[in-house]
């Protein structure tokens, strides 16, 4: 998921149709070349039925969307299903694995349930160990394990993404334009990019000691600074050379160039470059947390597996995956998909 | 307004060796003239273009413009490509109006201006529109637009119909020529189709193959407009030219196959490459 790459603005060339895309002004899309001149001047009469195709267009568009769904709704839960056999028949009846080691989907699920108190709502609610009986939803969703390790895991996320972001982001932009930064920098940044963040660890404890929230996030921010740094860089390096010509031959020269068509032409590249910078915090946070005692959903892990829960571990990895799923979803893929169409990247749809 | 290419060669470091694309080019382009470079692929009629622009230097030589030897891009040679290249997180009229912020207008001039040459390109209700709703013809106009209202000393333009269908071709032409008679634009063109050359220039210049060579001028001065290429004069123009030209594509091509199966091709001898030879591509 990291590496992918958003669509080079390259493809937008003229031999590429212009798209008639979802929210675009129906007025000016013309997809036809050969049609363009009678078009332009006298497009009142077909703008009528050109409407109506984009609608119907939206709706094929809305209907997929929906089908991916569906789609990879029944595809999990085909996965669910293969688990729940394979449980079925490796422990319930072989007797082959052990069934501490070996949850059903359904145990997951029960914990899950569980650690959010929603099972407070099926009525066999059990307080946690010392706890006294929770008089409402609220108050026994105040005493689950789930919401505050959460929170606590995003508000890391947030704070070391964001300072990653504020460091990276303008080093990113010096490296792209200062061949001395490039090879200083830049040659640092991809050299430290390889380092696994885990490897920060010891480092961050023996600086900061376990029990605050320093180390967490600075292996948070050195986890995506660099990946931050290498990818900013490489999304204004891969600005079409012809834009920039187009800006040069028009005046645009140093600052300008740099600020007025490299940056906005990068723009793309670089929300790609940020989510990859995103997913390096991500995996940095859950690796300190699984390390340094502290909260949050790593910390939840390394003690579930110390207490031998194994529905546990299952069930914060699925929610961790979740969350970076979502992330992905309702931040990125709606931003990626402005931008892109925007800026003239969406393919050819056959 | 003069510009001068003097004894002007260009090499490029080849991974068998440094391979010259350009050799011995001297040549003057006057206020007003509508030149067109023709020539057979890899002549390095573009690197000229290119040269001129800024984007590259010669290896020996000079060119300059009005005695001042051109030493990197400039507004006042501004350039067209192949690709429309327009800035697609502007509208149209913004893309038409960057040039004139660099020439520090002020924002109600610029638009002012920026309206007045998408008029001239037929493309006034676009103002608004977004590239990407354009079609590539349009694009190419925006880009015409966007050149012109800068108000170059000579627009450059480097085969900027060529990857655009025959129709729309056809149009530009018409919209082309009408924009030169209407503003007097020293023009230099690069073009691989002699048809387009004729139908455009008031002079053409035909390049050997590779090293890029003049190899003859054809001065169509006395060529009136519009030109059709139906008209006899004009299909006597296009057919001399083509002739000219014919030989150094052959030669091009012959080079672009492998020394020791050449023979086997026999590019020349294929009817459909021949068409296309006639056809100037």
């Amino acid at each position: 998921m990291a590496t992918e790459h958003a669509p080079s603005p390259a493809k937008s060339s003229s031999e590429m149709p212009a798209t008639p895309i979802a929210g675009a002004a129906p007025t000016a899309s013309v997809s036809d070349a050969s049609r363009t001149l009678a078009t332009a001047h006298a497009h009142d009469g077909g703008r009528a039925s050109d409407a109506a195709q984009f609608e119907d267009i939206r709706r094929r568009e809305r209907r997929q969307r929906w089908k991916d769904v569906l789609i990879r709704t029944v595809f999990v839960a085909l996965l669910v299903g293969v688990w729940q056999v394979a449980h079925a028949i490796l422990v319930t009846r072989l007797d082959l694995w052990s069934p501490a080691l070996f949850r059903s989907p359904m145990e997951v699920a029960r914990w899950m349930l569980d650690g959010f108190a929603l099972s407070y709502f099926i009525g066999d609610y059990q307080p946690l160990p010392g706890q006294p009986m929770p008089q409402s939803f609220w108050e026994a969703f105040k005493q689950a394990p789930y919401p505050p390790a959460i929170w606590a895991s995003i508000w890391r996320l947030l704070q070391g993404y964001f300072v990653a972001v504020a460091i990276g982001f303008p080093l990113g932009l010096l490296v792209a334009r200062f061949a001395l930064a490039e090879k200083t920098i830049g040659w640092l940044s991809v050299s430290l990019q390889s380092l696994p963040s885990i490897c920060w660890v010891p480092l961050a404890l023996l600086w900061f000691g376990r029990l605050n929230e320093a180390p967490i996030l600075f292996v948070t921010v050195f986890g995506a600074l660099f990946a931050t740094i290498v990818a900013v860089a490489d999304g204004i390096r891969n600005v079409p050379p012809l834009l920039a010509r187009a800006g040069r031959t028009l005046g645009a020269d140093g600052p300008r160039l740099y600020f007025s068509v490299l940056l906005p032409a990068a723009l793309p590249n670089i929300v790609t470059g940020l989510k990859i910078g995103w997913s390096f915090a991500w995996r940095s946070l859950m690796a300190a947390e699984l390390i340094v005692n502290s909260g949050g959903l790593g910390f939840l892990l390394e003690r579930d597996r110390d207490n031998g829960d194994m529905e546990g571990v299952i069930a914060t990895i699925i929610i961790i995956i979740v969350i970076g799923l979502a992330v992905q979803e309702l931040v990125f893929a709606p931003l990626q998909k402005r931008l892109s169409t925007l800026w003239g990247l969406t393919g050819v749809r056959a | 307004m003069e510009i001068r290419f003097e004894n002007v060669r260009k090499t490029f470091e080849g991974r068998s060796g440094p391979v010259t694309a350009l050799q011995d080019i001297n040549l003057r382009i006057g206020e007003g003239e509508f030149i067109c470079l023709v020539g057979p692929s890899g002549c390095g009629k573009s690197t000229l273009c290119n040269m001129l622009a800024g984007f590259e230097t010669p290896t020996s030589g000079t060119v300059s413009m009005d005695g001042q030897i051109v030493r990197g891009p400039s507004i006042s040679r501004a350039m067209m490509f192949q690709e429309p290249a327009l800035f697609p997180w502007m509208n149209v009229r913004q893309n038409v109006s960057f040039g004139l912020k660099s020439l520090k207008m002020p924002a109600a001039e610029r638009n002012a201006v920026a309206d007045r040459f998408l008029k001239m390109v037929s493309l006034a209700q676009f103002a608004k529109a977004q590239p990407h709703e354009l079609s590539g013809g349009m694009k190419q106009r925006v880009a015409l637009a966007r050149a012109l209202a800068v108000d170059p000393k000579v627009l450059l333009m480097d085969e900027p119909f060529a990857a655009l269908d025959a129709q729309t071709r056809d149009h530009l032409h018409v919209e082309l020529e009408r924009i030169w008679r209407e503003t007097r634009k020293t023009i230099l063109f690069v073009t691989h189709n002699v048809r387009e050359a004729v139908t455009l220039a008031t002079r053409v210049i035909v390049f050997t193959a590779r090293p890029g060579r003049i190899k003859r001028e054809f001065d169509l001065e006395d060529l009136a407009y519009p030109r059709r290429t139906t008209e006899t004069l004009v299909a006597e123009t296009v057919s001399r030219i083509q002739s000219t030209l014919r030989d150094e594509v052959a030669q091009a091509e012959a080079g672009e196959y492998d020394r020791d199966t050449a023979h086997e091709h026999e590019p020349l001898r294929q009817p459909h490459l021949q068409e296309a030879a006639r056809d100037g591509h």
